[in-house]
């Protein structure tokens, strides 16, 4: 999970991890690239607005590289215009969430669809 | 001396001396009373000594009142005349004009001739004086200086007229050019551009502010119709525009070169009765559009940056009530469920923001394409039958024609639109009414129409129902939570694709709100993007 803000990484990694899923944390841009090349996660949460660089930086690079480009990414941000919706689904995207719109709840039966 | 009787008296051939002396006196005395001219005899200290009757006539007095009078006395002017006088003695002859005082005291101007008499010793022994009455010559001289003084009057008149008529001409001129400059300095210093095209439509003046604007000069653009202009950079969208809009253009946004927001306005321009000509007013809201478009940033930062500790107190509400931090009595799952309403609804309020900015700002619609309303409207009642279900509300589409032309929308906003209105006309009719979207077209529009059996709107309230933020009363009462700026953006998005939005609404009875859209050729649109 990529998310910059401690409260809302706390709750989700909560909920998500309740279900028995594993949940490493990051908390800027570059260290969620690192970490996704090292870790090979399942699935991965990107938030866009970060440290250092911003969620679309993210996915891009995400997208280029081999070792990362096949790992599904949900967008779960506070972003939401068509724009950056159409971006992030272009960029490779599996879904863009808006976080405000969505229980944790719903979230994690996304990541279940997904992960599946 | 004796004459000899019967012998005929010649005056020119005297007989003897003493009668010859005689007969030249009579003669003399004759000739004197003959005279038509007035004369007289004065002795040196100017007493008359004879006067004849030319002269006696003249001045009215008998010959006893003359004979023996100072001569002064008989003139009218006397100083001038004791002046005369006193020459008269001095010089063989004098003249001079006088005035002689008749015994009816008139003054009678006469031309005074004087001829000095002398002894042998050449003293002074008298003076003749002739006056010739100049009365007539007087009256006649004024007459004459009085037809010459009207005359050259007349002609000093129609002179000044004539000058006062060159000094009004001057005078109008002079005014003329000061309004002239004056309109020019006008011109020349308006904030706003201007251009003027004659009757036949092409250009007569353009105003520094407009060059500006354009990019170009004066000097290449004047009497250029507006085909030649068309073909020069910056003013092909503007004269299209000026060419679409034939009548008049009102306020009609246009980026002129690439980066200034132009607002144009036009109105005809008839002097006399030609054509009319057109006159172009430009004015640059490009400042006014950035301002509205960092406004618009700020409230879409703001309302981004309120959605995180939204999502958390959404998150961990939602998380407590699902006993994730273990059970909770039912008065505690009863306030938190009050608080998890409450945050729902400012999520909501801040989408609506955010809808808000980006209509306001985008009354540039976001890349329109071609879309089957009555498919949008389809889509929509569908995912709202559910919540019609649960209210009890009958909700059904109606396709009222065939083959309905596709329309030119930013299809995001459009179905923002319709969404509006089915949400509010589920939300507005009470449990067990009707709800009906329906979509139609003519040649010219397509008519989207959603009908309810609610609350309608209060007669008071009607014209405010498009407004920010404007909530009916009655509407408030039902539902605290809508954020009363639905309409607010159907209103917005509908103008912003050149179409109207309007309702009918009967209190306790129902309402139906509508939108029409133009109905645009394709393939005219199509090849626009080329």
């Amino acid at each position: 999970m990529v998310e910059d803000d401690r409260f809302l990484s706390e709750l989700i990694t909560q909920k998500v991890g309740a279900e028995g899923y594993e949940v490493n944390l990051a908390m800027d841009g570059e260290k969620a690239v690192e970490m996704a090349k090292a870790d090979q996660p399942n699935l991965i949460l990107l938030d866009l607005i970060l440290p250092t660089i911003d969620g679309f930086e993210v996915l891009k690079r995400l997208k280029e590289a081999p070792e990362t480009k096949n790992i599904p990414v949900i967008i779960l941000s506070n972003l939401g215009q068509k724009e950056d919706v159409d971006k992030g689904m272009q960029m490779g995207a599996v879904d863009f969430m808006i976080k405000a719109n969505f229980t944790p709840g719903e979230i994690i039966n996304k990541i279940k669809t997904v992960v599946q | 001396m004796a004459t000899t009787k019967g012998e005929k008296r010649n005056p020119v051939s005297p007989s003897g001396p003493e009668e010859d002396l005689e007969l030249l006196e009579a003669y003399v005395q004759d000739f004197w009373r003959f005279l038509p001219l007035a004369a007289c005899y004065v002795n040196p200290v100017h007493h008359i000594l004879d006067a004849n009757a030319a002269f006696l006539a003249l001045t009215g007095h008998p010959t006893e009142n003359v004979v023996g009078e100072s001569m002064e006395r008989f003139f009218a002017d006397r100083p001038k005349a004791r002046v005369f006088l006193k020459q008269v003695l001095e010089a063989e002859k004098a003249e001079k004009e006088l005035q002689i005082a008749t015994k009816e005291r008139k003054a009678v101007p006469v031309r005074v001739f004087s001829r000095r008499r002398e002894d042998e010793a050449g003293e002074a022994m008298g003076y003749f004086l002739a006056l010739v009455d100049i009365t007539q010559e007087k009256e006649f001289r004024a007459e004459l200086e009085d037809t010459v003084r009207a005359r050259t009057k007349e002609l000093e008149d129609t002179r000044a007229a004539l000058l006062n008529m060159l000094e009004d001409t001057e005078e109008a001129r002079r005014t003329a050019e000061d309004d002239r400059q004056r309109t020019d300095l006008i011109i020349k210093n308006l904030s706003d551009g201007l251009l003027v095209f004659d009757s036949s439509l092409a250009l007569e003046l353009i105003n520094p502010h407009a060059e500006r604007i354009f990019r170009a000069k004066q000097a290449d653009l004047l009497l250029k119709s507006m085909e030649e202009l068309s073909a020069l950079p910056n003013f092909a969208e503007f004269i299209a525009l000026l060419q679409k809009e034939k009548d008049q253009v009102f306020r009609k946004e246009l980026t002129i070169g690439g980066q200034s927001v132009i607002e144009v306005t036009t109105s005809p321009f008839r002097q006399r009765k030609e054509n009319p000509g057109l006159m172009v007013m430009l004015h640059d809201i490009t400042r006014e559009r950035e301002m509205e478009h960092t406004k618009t940033e700020f409230v879409s930062l703001a309302a981004h940056q309120l959605r995180t500790p939204l999502a958390a107190i959404k998150w961990s509400t939602q998380m407590l009530l699902g006993g994730d931090a273990g059970e909770m009595s039912q008065e505690q799952k009863t306030f938190l469920d009050k608080t998890y309403q409450s945050t729902e609804r400012m999520i909501n309020l801040i989408n609506d923001l955010l809808n808000i900015t980006r209509i306001e700002e985008g009354r540039y619609l976001y890349q329109p394409t071609f879309q089957q309303l009555s498919t949008v409207v389809k889509t929509m009642v569908e995912s709202y039958q559910d919540l019609a279900h649960q209210k009890n509300i009958k909700l059904e589409v109606k396709i009222r024609s065939r083959e309905i032309p596709r329309v030119l929308v930013d299809e995001e906003k459009i179905r923002l639109a319709v969404q509006n209105l089915i949400e509010n006309a589920i939300h507005y009719t009470p449990q067990g009414g009707r709800v009906t979207a329906s979509v139609s077209h003519d040649t010219k529009e397509v008519m989207f129409e959603v009908k309810d059996t609610g609350m309608g709107i209060p007669e008071n309230q009607k014209a405010r129902v498009f407004e920010k933020f404007f909530r009916a009363s009655n509407a408030k009462t039902v539902d605290t939570e809508g954020s009363g700026l639905g309409l607010y953006l159907v209103n917005n998005i509908i103008q912003a694709h050149g179409g109207k939005a309007w309702f009918t609404s009967e209190e306790g009875k129902g309402s139906t709100f509508a939108f029409t859209l133009p109905v645009r050729e394709e393939i005219t649109e199509f090849l626009k993007k080329f």
